[in-house]
């Protein structure tokens, strides 16, 4: 992120000292992306290590297994760690994400404070107070990023063991594509994968959830929220701050279902996933952090 | 699974074996992996904002600690499996003098 000249005049104007650039958070996201992928398989070859022994049967075994799938697990920890990771690596995208866009009307207010102090030197306490603003929203923005860090010490919640692998759930098999944006787009592997994750639960309560995006509320109204790959599932978080930290300053769409819905994360107080996204019938409408209104959505229907 | 009392009990040693030796090659790997982090990731923030740098700081070295933890987890699991299948053999070979063993032993009611 380059920064031209004339605008480092215009901060120097308006005493704002000069935006880091974004290089460094760059290195950053990179190192944790690969600590990810580098869990995640560890976690996949444990499940298949786990498996080899899988003919084995009796009370050693089950100890075994209650073990394995317990939060002090090897395989759940090996899952902890890769998803505390992946929001560590998110919130350093947020971080640059918010950063770039502040650099646009600030360094448009550092042109006007060159101009102004030639040509209408009135105008620059006003200017000033701008750029004050938008540096606070700036500083504002990466503290609440801080507390998510902050919140990411927590150890993992305790799990409902036997939430995942080979212990059996009583009652019928939920509907797991009820609130998908498109029922004949396969979900199978998410759902399974979903269901592995120890404490994992499918939802039955109609709490609202939220999902941060800048996609329009015209073509989600639309459309519904789809995952960026067909099959995928979309995030959403009971926590609608945490959410607006997806949205970048643009929208907070907010997600009720009549019947529940959605996968309550055991490894997260917060994430709620959808397996094939949400249909647009049970998007209730979008907070637009620009103009504050809230935008009802006309397709809103949940039965 | 049942949780007991136990109508089956099946003692497969050759494949708690190949499982404590696949966790202990996990752990080997890991334990690379996790040296490689240490050697990586170093202390210097990405943005000079205290708010942000410390608890991201703070943040990381408490996962690598607890990735040096996990390491030690994937250790004691293939361990115990290499332990359960050692003592699997041993009963095998004294419930079974003089005859070879092959595959998966039944034990209890049939």
């Amino acid at each position: 992120m380059m920064i031209e000249p004339a605008v480092l005049v215009g901060f120097d104007l308006l005493g704002i000292a000069p935006l880091p650039g974004t290089a460094q958070l760059d290195r950053h996201i990179g190192e944790l992306d690969r600590a990810v992928g580098r869990l995640r398989l560890l976690a996949q070859e444990g499940v298949h290590a786990y498996g080899q022994a899988d003919l084995n049967r009796g009370p050693a075994t089950d100890a075994l297994h209650a073990y394995m799938t317990s939060p002090d697990g090897a395989l759940p920890q090996a899952a902890d760690l890769a998803d505390r990771l992946t929001t560590a690596a998110d919130g350093l995208r947020v971080s640059k994400g918010v950063i770039e866009w502040v650099v646009g009307p600030l360094s448009a207010v550092a042109l006007a404070a060159r101009v102004a102090v030639v040509f209408a030197p009135h105008l620059l306490p006003r200017l000033s107070a701008m750029g004050a603003r938008f540096t606070a929203m700036l500083r504002d923005a990466l503290s609440r990023v801080g507390r998510i860090f902050a919140s990411l010490f927590k150890t993992s919640r305790v799990r409902a063991a036997g939430a995942g692998g080979r212990t059996a759930r009583a009652g019928p098999k939920p509907d797991y594509r009820a609130v998908a944006a498109n029922r004949s787009t396969p979900v199978d592997d998410v759902v399974a994968e979903e269901l592995r994750r120890p404490g994992n639960r499918w939802r039955t309560e109609n709490t609202p959830v939220y999902h941060g995006s800048r996609t329009s509320p015209d073509r989600i109204f639309e459309e519904g929220l789809h995952p960026y790959v067909p099959g995928d599932r979309v995030y959403t978080s009971l926590d609608s701050e945490i959410a607006r930290w997806y949205a970048r300053g643009r929208f907070t769409y907010r997600v009720r279902t009549s019947r529940g819905g959605g996968f309550a994360r055991g490894d997260s107080e917060e994430t709620v996933t959808f397996p094939g996204g949400v249909h647009r019938r049970f998007v209730e409408g979008a907070d637009d952090h620009r103009t504050g209104d809230f935008l009802p959505n006309p397709h809103f229907d949940p039965g | 699974m049942t949780s007991g009392p136990y109508d089956e009990v099946v003692a497969d040693a050759s494949g708690r074996f190949a499982s404590g030796r696949s966790f202990r090659t996990l752990a080997d790997e890991h334990a690379d992996f996790v040296a490689g982090l240490r050697g990586q990731w170093d202390e210097e923030a990405p943005l000079p904002y205290e708010e942000f740098a410390v608890p991201y700081l703070q943040l990381r070295r408490n996962l690598l600690d607890e990735c040096e933890r996990l390491g030690g987890n994937l250790r004691y699991v293939g361990d115990g499996q290499v332990f359960m299948a050692e003592r699997n053999t041993d009963a095998e070979d004294a419930s079974t003098i003089g005859s070879a063993v092959a595959g998966p032993v039944q034990m209890g009611p049939r």
